[in-house]
């Protein structure tokens, strides 16, 4: 019975890359670049819930969930003064300021945090529970457990609200969307935030088994990257379910094959996957407009 | 009756080529105006004019009282005008239900934040885009199709899908181009009496751009001819179909 907890900590991995991966895809639908920003804004999010943490001894399940406002706030912000202004012009700039933002907040966070890993305080018991006769992190289970109540949220949103729908309309058919009286614009910034909230979500998720510090997020955001080209980067659904799986396929690879090829194994996969499967797994296949 | 549209001097150019060329014409309020012309006579330029996807070189136009040229694009749902397309503009991966429930953004609008918190305002407004979006599916007769996704339906069906999406915006004046493009007789003489409904019914002041004459004919209370970006003549379908300058431009020279 030592697959269960193997299944499960994958899970969890995969849980922090779905997060991730699911920001990506996010931003992409709306402003059509792969964000490099990601996995940065996640860290400086995570920081600052740290400072928050430490200025107001705040519980630290309080500092989770107002880490998607914090998140929202920041990517909300970031595309208002750095994206829309270059929004109009081709993608290649966009991707361009989005490097740019890594490294600024790359930065910022040595400047402002020093580049000292800091501890941050667990969010669940640490001592194992024995389910079916194999030992189990509660860590894990609570990882899974809030990723999936965050894309059940994300799941309601975009296919039974109507502005959720409205989003969607406005990545399918800007230029309809826009005759109807959609702000596109507007549509572009709230999809920033809620890609930023998830961001900061996945953060502070993960936070409690590394460091908090300016790397923390680098393989993170790669393998967010590998696991939502793995499911499929047009579709939400598709990129979780990618990401899932990615994080379970790592653990058992990690576990029977060898640790050390682990890293490696998500980069391989992804070649493989855009050779063969170019649309990725779990979505419809590619149809060229004419 | 007032004009529920005014043109003053428009005039548009492509590199040199005029598109439109120094056009004026009215339209009254409630009627249906066709607006026809030979393949490559500036129409759809005309129109993309009217609906600020494209800002014409010169001319004034006055619609619904207010100034048209000066309003941003997603301000005309909200002003009454509304346009559909001759090769459709759609949410292709949206349901029909939901692509014309979109045509009510902007009349029910609760707020971007009360709308990403759910508010009850927002679900309220949710609940009222979707009744008006079935009872205009409703009045086309596509209830059947109301939860396909439009991409798998037919392009005649489509094409009324975006009708209906229109006409949820409440419209007054509305501007369409080839409604009947793609639709077979039946269809095409079943839009003719939709047509002459909005205008008579529902006070719609209709620019209607069009190829199918039957149609045109039948449906316009007043008919614009456009030859190479200039308007030729301008009257009554009966008018119209007599005029000897519409005959040659459609036939040709030395014909008529």
């Amino acid at each position: 019975m030592n697959w269960l907890p193997l299944l499960l900590s994958g899970l969890a991995v995969g849980s922090i890359y779905a997060l991730i991966g699911l920001s990506l895809v996010i931003i992409n639908k709306a402003t059509h670049v792969v964000n490099f920003a990601q996995g940065e804004i996640g860290m400086f999010g995570t920081f600052i819930a740290l400072s928050v943490l430490s200025a107001t001894g705040l519980p630290v399940f309080v500092v989770l969930v107002l880490s998607f406002p914090i998140g929202f706030l920041i990517g909300a912000l970031l595309e208002i003064v750095f994206i829309k202004p270059v929004a109009s012009g081709p993608p290649l700039n966009v991707l361009i300021v989005t490097l740019g933002l890594f490294f600024m907040f790359n930065s910022l966070a040595g400047i402002i945090w020093g580049f000292d890993p800091y501890r941050f305080p667990a969010l669940f018991p640490t001592a194992p529970i024995a389910v079916g006769g194999a030992a189990v992190s509660p860590t894990s289970l609570g990882i899974i457990v809030i990723t999936l109540l965050v894309m059940a949220a994300l799941y309601v949103f975009f296919e039974h609200t109507r502005y959720g729908t409205a989003m969607r309309a406005a990545s399918m058919n800007p230029f309809a969307a826009r005759l109807m009286g959609i702000r596109v614009g507007v549509v572009a910034t709230v999809s920033w935030g809620l890609a930023a909230g998830l961001s900061v979500m996945s953060g502070i998720l993960i936070a409690p088994l590394t460091f908090v510090d300016q790397q923390m997020m680098l393989a993170i955001i790669l393998k967010g990257f590998a696991g939502a080209i793995l499911g499929g980067f047009a579709s939400l659904p598709g990129a979780a379910i990618g990401c899932l799986l990615l994080g379970v396929m790592e653990a058992f690879v990690g576990a029977y094959v060898d640790n050390t090829i682990k890293d490696s194994f998500a980069f391989v996969l992804i070649i493989v996957v855009l050779m063969v499967r170019p649309q990725g797994l779990f979505t419809k296949a590619l149809k060229r407009k004419v | 009756m007032p004009d529920a549209l005014a043109v003053q001097g428009l005039s548009m150019s492509f590199s040199g080529l005029k598109a439109v060329d120094d056009l004026s014409f009215r339209v009254a309020q409630g009627s249906v105006c066709g607006l026809i012309g030979p393949n490559g006579a500036g129409k759809s330029t005309i129109l993309n004019c009217l609906t600020r996807i494209t800002t014409p070189d010169a001319g004034h136009v006055e619609a619904l009282g207010f100034d048209l040229l000066a309003e941003p694009i997603h301000r005309l749902p909200e002003r009454g005008v509304m346009r559909t397309f001759q090769n459709l503009e759609l949410f292709t991966d949206l349901s029909a239900v939901d692509n014309v429930a979109m045509g009510c953004a902007a009349r029910l609008r609760a707020g971007w934040t009360a709308e990403l918190l759910g508010l009850p305002a927002s679900r309220r407004a949710t609940r009222a885009a979707y009744a008006t979006a079935d009872a205009a599916l409703a009045e086309l007769g596509l209830s059947e199709i109301r939860d396909r996704r439009v991409a798998d339906l037919p392009f005649g069906t489509q094409k009324q899908v975006e009708l209906a999406r229109a006409l949820v915006a409440e419209p007054r004046l509305l501007m369409m181009d080839e409604p009947a493009a793609g639709m077979n007789h039946t269809e095409s003489t079943e839009l003719g009496r939709v047509i002459r409904r909005l205008g008579a019914e529902h006070g719609i002041t209709i620019l209607l751009v069009e190829h199918d004459m039957g149609l045109v004919m039948s449906a316009c209370d007043r008919i614009i001819v456009v030859v190479q970006g200039r308007l030729i003549a301008e009257g009554t379908p009966q008018e119209i179909r007599a005029n000897h300058k519409v005959i040659e431009a459609y036939l040709g020279e030395g014909e008529a």
